[in-house]
């Protein structure tokens, strides 16, 4: 008797689920779900942001200014790279060009931003895999060290743990806000 | 005598820098650019800290060995910033039970540990480490 009655119920529920659903729906929700799953690792914060752990500063008051222009040497965040800018090669200030591999292993220093007077973090990632990109060579040395002392040295290659050690430019990522002790 | 007053001169405390860093941006800074932000190896190129660290923190020898590595003794920092920068990387890399019995070093104990060189890294990460790769 009971077992009749959880046959109801069950059958109830199995009905009324099939009615306020239909297979179309179902079809476009799941499909409307993998399109934007897929296009999920796409998104430039994305990604950039393996080690990213601040919002990102403000650029916005040095709009139209060299200092807020990642195709320029000036940019303030390049105050320590020795590249090809990868804003100028196809990618961005954050991202590889198309058909490349961002080195994970990097060297990292730290720029003033002049929007906000803060110090921030900032790791030159070299994008890996193809020639040298050619365009918008940057060379600035802000607290950076001979060759000598290799981890403080933007001169060397940096691609590392990547597939090919073939280097085509630098991003400039932000990492945080210096905070002082 | 010469080498007295050698050794005298090689354990003055390096003094800190003007601006002293938070250790976790002394960690970005300094570190990271190897041992990424989660101390992960990269294979072939930098061994690993998560996991390692708990190891070495344990021993006496493996207390030495992490100060006096060529780019901990040689960064650009004092000895009190250098011993707050190790002291969070053990926080961070080896666990709450190893870290919580853990002694954190001291500037004075830097200044001494890092006067004195490490000739042959891989040969004394061999003798602490034998299972672990060497980079």
């Amino acid at each position: 008797m009971a077992s009749d009655g959880l046959d109801r119920w069950i059958e109830r529920r199995a009905r009324g689920l099939a009615r306020g659903t239909s297979r179309r729906g179902f079809l476009a929700r799941l499909g409307t779900f993998a399109v934007g799953a897929a296009g999920l690792p796409l998104l430039p914060v994305v990604r950039a942001s393996a080690g990213e752990r601040a919002p990102a500063p403000d650029e916005v008051a040095l709009a139209g200014k060299p200092e807020g222009d990642p195709k320029r040497c000036e940019y303030w965040r390049h105050c320590a790279i020795d590249g090809f800018l990868c804003a100028c090669c196809g990618g961005s200030q954050n991202t590889c060009p198309p058909g490349t591999e961002m080195s994970s292993i990097t060297w990292i220093g730290t720029c003033k931003n002049p929007a906000d007077g803060k110090d921030y973090i900032i790791s030159y990632n070299d994008c890996c895999g193809q020639s040298l990109c050619g365009r918008c060579q940057c060379q600035r040395t802000e607290r950076e060290k001979p060759v000598y002392i290799t981890p403080k040295n933007n001169d060397a290659l940096w691609c590392f743990g990547t597939k090919s050690r073939a280097v085509q430019c630098s991003v400039a990522v932000v990492l945080g806000v210096v905070t002082e002790s | 005598m010469i080498r007295a007053a050698l050794a005298t001169a090689l354990t003055l405390a390096v003094p800190s820098p003007a601006r002293a860093f938070t250790p976790d941006v002394d960690y970005a800074v300094h570190c990271q650019g190897c041992h990424l932000a989660d101390g992960r190896a990269t294979p072939g190129s930098v061994p690993a800290l998560a996991g390692t660290v708990a190891r070495l923190a344990r021993t006496p020898a493996g207390r030495d060995y992490m100060a006096r590595v060529p780019n901990v003794a040689q960064a650009p920092l004092g000895d009190a910033e250098l011993a707050a920068l190790l002291n969070w990387v053990v926080r961070r890399f080896a666990g709450p039970e190893a870290a919580a019995s853990f002694t954190p070093y001291g500037a004075e104990e830097i200044a001494k540990l890092r006067a004195e060189p490490l000739v042959d890294v891989q040969a004394a990460r061999r003798a602490l480490l034998p299972d672990s790769a060497a980079r």
